[in-house]
């Protein structure tokens, strides 16, 4: 199941908040479980067993782990954890590109096995093993309870989509959480503004993204210059909307029943630096391989050459776990890059200005190599992107589509900068010395939430128009 | 979880420092506001339950609406269930239509919505090769002919999605009209003609077999505008076409035939369909083919339907064709006006061959032609006694063509050959039919899908 779907938003969502609200705090949490795993499986149950079975591994060898006195047992257990995690990862999301490349190089494996990707296993197996490693690292306390520990990777708000959220992080408020009414407003609110964004704004502009860029279609390699530029702009902006709604909506829900997730996003847009771009896009991702495999190499505090190495792994394995194509690896690769050129040449020179210019280029492109799995497209796309489609510089079909959405684009490009929380907090305070302001941040504050959801229902609804013309019925 | 874990508060909760006024006022605000949400939320879940109310079709986008889907175990272990349960929910849910509605008035606002755009378009047509020249292989290449798989009998869903696509992409929209613009696929042109070639073949000596190829309504835009937006000329195309029949088929210029009466309104601006009167000029042409004499127009009774709003508007929601919709206008049989259909379940119902569609749904009123696409229709002329009949297979241009010949024709049969399996030739000769008519739009007529059907059918 999905958030951004009117079956979660009028049913699922009802039910659960109806319940939890209704039962006893002993036993919301169960209600949680209960409802976490029943979200999951909407997906197929048959994956359910994985979950299950992930999280018995971790809080098993977590469990010995915390229990035992031997480093070298506590050693054992670790790697015993990591390999069956990091096994079943790669089985499940690289077995088949793994199979098809050493086909297409050496003609072995005869036939490539059809593997189907579970549902959020990128995010809850790197979930499982941030908690071993920190249970090992005596960071966290073992979790004695398995049921728990199952609420804390199967919890709904953000086992199939992130955030990565750490165990620490919630590590307490499984057992002792409170709400106030702030958090229940502000959870409501960030859980409205993540639909938004995600069933107006992403899907808007992947509309037009979609339309100017059909990937896997004759029509990507025709398309006008113009359109290649308007068709990567949309798609930058269609999948900072995607994964940052989702991320909201997981921390706006968490909010609401007391848990308090760590942010994902901090406008990385308004970045400075390919660095400063990491330090704001999919924050736990990159925490996660700063703590767990940056530091744990050496990070900074080694020689050059070895940094670079760091590096160099850190932005390969960054590539490989966004998907299982080659396009990937070069795009965290072409970050390293970057990162390179930024800590020997560029060194913080470029006035701000320009630095803003430079990053966004450079994440731009960035974007370019994510989108094309097929190096022909890709290679076409570049090319066409520098003046030499075949079908020319500018078309009457681009032009329409520029018109037709030139409002969203400028209010999506708000969208993405701090400008909104930036009139909210001048609103604050402003009310604390006119009762005008008092008034109108009072009602903005009512109407917001309200306001995001009535235009995410309708544009969830209005989504299923699919006009059949040519046959009737 | 422990007992620990407060309440959710009031702000009347004891023990707590009082509150200042502005922080009460922004705190009646805030619940107010979660109160609300939780109200729209609670509606939304109620007017959800109310099966009774959720549509099974929807007029405005001519389509069945998703059914409940059918329980398996496999369905559900693999997700496939619960995907179509939640597709389901969304397609049919009870208030969809103002919703949707609304939806497209927030969309109108994305941007400038100018009186000239272009939808699609990007896409490669094949070349057109000279007439009669079945491959564009190079000379040098080895003369084996690529042979295509066998292939299966397309599936009606496959097949619409296939003429969807086709009539969809490159649309020209201006002041209010949209033009289909047509791409060339050779490969589907070849299994087109071959198909009715085949057909000619298996009924040689027994029945005379025509094509008749509707034009885009694109035929009614001026050279320059036409050489502007691409595609493939229609007129070379239809000569491409009829130059790859086999002597045996009867051809007709419809290209000219329309071009002759750009000004007049032969087809609708807001639909993709041609006029009566557009399909009348090429009725005309076929009955000179054929040796007949062509009916007056003014020898019959008019019905118009004024407020149609076709599926130009239903993809694309123009305001400036809601402020201008077309009209249909229907002449009835002088013959009879009555109709026997059989439906897709086998049903046999009785129709009209022009029915009154006043006051049906404005994307409709095309339906009025030979009551819309069934598998198989007859009209029996009592007025003609001489044994003439014709066979019309058809797409749903079909409809407004079909009404013409009946004063022509003691028997008019009609199979939509997307709904039908029929087996064409012993059809022709079960009935005793001695004229074969294909009738189809020529973007259809150069889809896959379409050629693949038909070649089944032979």
């Amino acid at each position: 199941m999905v958030f951004s779907s009117l079956i979660f938003v009028f049913v699922f969502f009802v039910i659960y908040l109806t319940v939890y609200r209704l039962v006893d705090d002993r036993h919301k949490n169960m209600v949680l479980l209960v409802v976490s795993l029943v979200f999951y499986a909407w997906g197929g149950p048959e994956f359910l067993v994985l979950l299950v079975g992930e999280t018995f591994v971790s809080w098993f060898t977590a469990l010995r782990i915390g229990r035992s006195e031997s480093r070298g047992a506590r050693r054992a257990w670790l790697a015993a954890d990591l390999v069956i995690m990091l096994g079943l990862l790669a089985y499940f999301k690289y077995a088949m590109w793994i199979a098809g490349t050493l086909q297409g190089l050496f003609g072995v494996p005869e036939a490539i096995p059809n593997i189907v990707l579970p549902i959020g296993i990128s995010f809850y197996t790197f979930q499982l093993i941030s908690y071993t490693v920190d249970v090992y690292t005596e960071k966290v306390a073992y979790q004695p309870t398995y049921w728990k520990l199952l609420l804390y990777s199967s919890l709904f708000f953000q086992c199939i989509a992130g955030p990565i959220v750490r165990y620490e992080t919630v590590a307490n408020e499984i057992d002792h959480r409170s709400v106030r009414q702030m958090d229940v407003y502000e959870g409501t609110r960030r859980f409205c503004i993540g639909l938004a964004k995600k069933a107006v704004l992403a899907n808007a502009c992947a509309s037009v993204a979609d339309t100017l860029l059909p990937v896997g279609t004759d029509g990507i390699y025709s398309q006008v210059t113009a359109g290649l530029w308007l068709g990567m702009l949309f798609y930058m902006l269609q999948i900072y909307f995607d994964f940052s709604a989702y991320s909201d909506m997981a921390i706006g829900m968490g909010r609401m029943v007391g848990f308090r997730f760590l942010e994902n996003f901090d406008y990385p847009y308004q970045c400075v630096s390919v660095k400063d771009f990491w330090r704001r896009w999919h924050i736990s991702l990159s925490t996660f391989f700063r703590d767990y495999v940056y530091i744990p190499l050496g990070g900074s505090r080694c020689s050059t050459l070895t940094w670079v190495r760091n590096m160099f792994v850190v932005w390969f394995l960054t590539g490989l776990w966004h998907g299982a194509s080659w396009n990937y690896i070069l795009w965290g690769l072409y970050f390293f890059v970057f990162l390179l050129l930024e800590r020997f040449v560029i060194r913080d020179r470029l006035p701000r200005a320009l630095a803003h210019v430079y990053a966004l280029v450079v994440v731009y492109f960035g974007w370019v190599l994510f989108k094309f799995e097929n190096f022909s497209e890709l290679g076409s796309v570049l090319v066409g992107m520098l003046g030499f489609s075949s079908g020319g510089l500018m078309s009457m079909e681009v032009q329409t589509l520029f018109l037709q959405n030139v409002f969203l684009l400028v209010f999506c490009v708000i969208a993405c900068t701090n400008f909104g929380r930036q009139v909210r907090d001048a609103l604050h305070e402003l009310s604390r010395s006119s009762a005008v302001a008092l008034k109108i941040f009072g009602v903005t504050e009512f109407l917001v939430p309200i306001a995001l959801l009535v235009v995410s229902v309708i544009a969830l609804t209005g989504a299923s128009y699919n006009p059949f013309i040519y046959f009737q019925f | 979880m422990s007992e620990r874990e407060p309440r959710r508060t009031t702000g009347r909760s004891q023990g707590r420092p009082q509150r200042s006024p502005r922080t009460r006022s922004l705190a009646r605000w805030r619940q107010a506001s979660v109160d609300t949400v939780n109200a729209i939320l609670a509606v939304g879940f109620v007017v959800g339950l109310a099966f009774f109310a959720r549509p099974s079709t929807s007029g405005v986008e001519m389509r069945e609406l998703t059914k409940f889907p059918s329980f398996s175990l496999e369905g559900f272990l693999d997700g496939s269930f619960t995907s179509d349960l939640s597709l389901w929910y969304a397609d049919t849910y009870p208030l969809r239509e103002p919703l949707v509605a609304a939806d497209q008035w927030l969309e109108a606002r994305y941007g400038i919505d100018t009186g000239t755009k272009m939808i699609g378009g990007n896409v490669v047509a094949d070349e057109l090769p000279p007439e009669g020249e079945q491959d564009v292989q190079e000379p040098t290449e080895p003369a084996e002919p690529e042979e295509r798989e066998e292939v299966e009998v397309p599936t009606e869903d496959a097949m619409a999605a296939d003429i969807q696509n086709q009539i969809m992409n490159g649309l020209y929209v201006h002041d209010g009209a949209a033009y289909s613009i047509y791409y060339f696929s050779q490969e589907a042109v070849q299994g087109y003609t071959g198909a009715i070639n085949a057909c000619a073949q298996a009924l040689a000596g027994e029945a005379k077999v025509y094509s008749v190829l509707a034009p885009n309504n694109s035929a009614v835009l001026d050279d320059e505008t036409l050489a502007k937006l691409g595609g493939t000329d229609q007129e070379q195309a239809i000569a491409y076409f009829n130059s790859l029949y086999e002597p045996a088929v009867g051809t007709v210029d419809s290209w000219t035939a329309i071009r002759d009466h750009m000004d007049e309104y032969v087809y609708f601006r807001t639909d993709h369909h041609w006029t009566q009167l557009g399909a009348y000029y090429v009725y005309e042409a076929l009955c000179e083919e054929m040796g007949i004499e062509p009916i007056d127009l003014a020898d019959q009774e008019t019905m118009r339907f004024d407020g149609f709003l076709g599926t130009y508007y239903s993809q694309i929601r123009d305001a400036a064709m809601a402020a201008n919709p077309d009209y249909v206008e229907a002449r009835v049989p002088n013959g009879t006006n009555d109709m026997t259909c059989w439906d897709k379940n086998g049903t046999e119902v009785q129709a009209n061959v022009i029915t009154d569609v006043t006051g049906w749904n404005q994307a409709s009123l095309y339906n009025t032609f030979i009551a819309g696409d069934e598998p198989l229709e007859h009209i029996h002329n009592p007025e003609k006694v001489d044994g003439s009949s014709v066979l019309v297979i058809k797409d749903s241009y079909g409809c407004a063509f079909t009404p013409l010949l009946v004063d022509n024709f003691e028997d008019v049969w009609v199979i939509d050959f997307r709904y039908s399996n029929e087996n064409i030739p012993e059809f022709v000769r079960e009935h005793g039919i001695q004229n074969v008519v294909f009738v189809n739009n020529i973007s259809l007529a150069g889809t896959l899908t379409v050629a693949d059907k038909l070649t089944s059918m032979m």
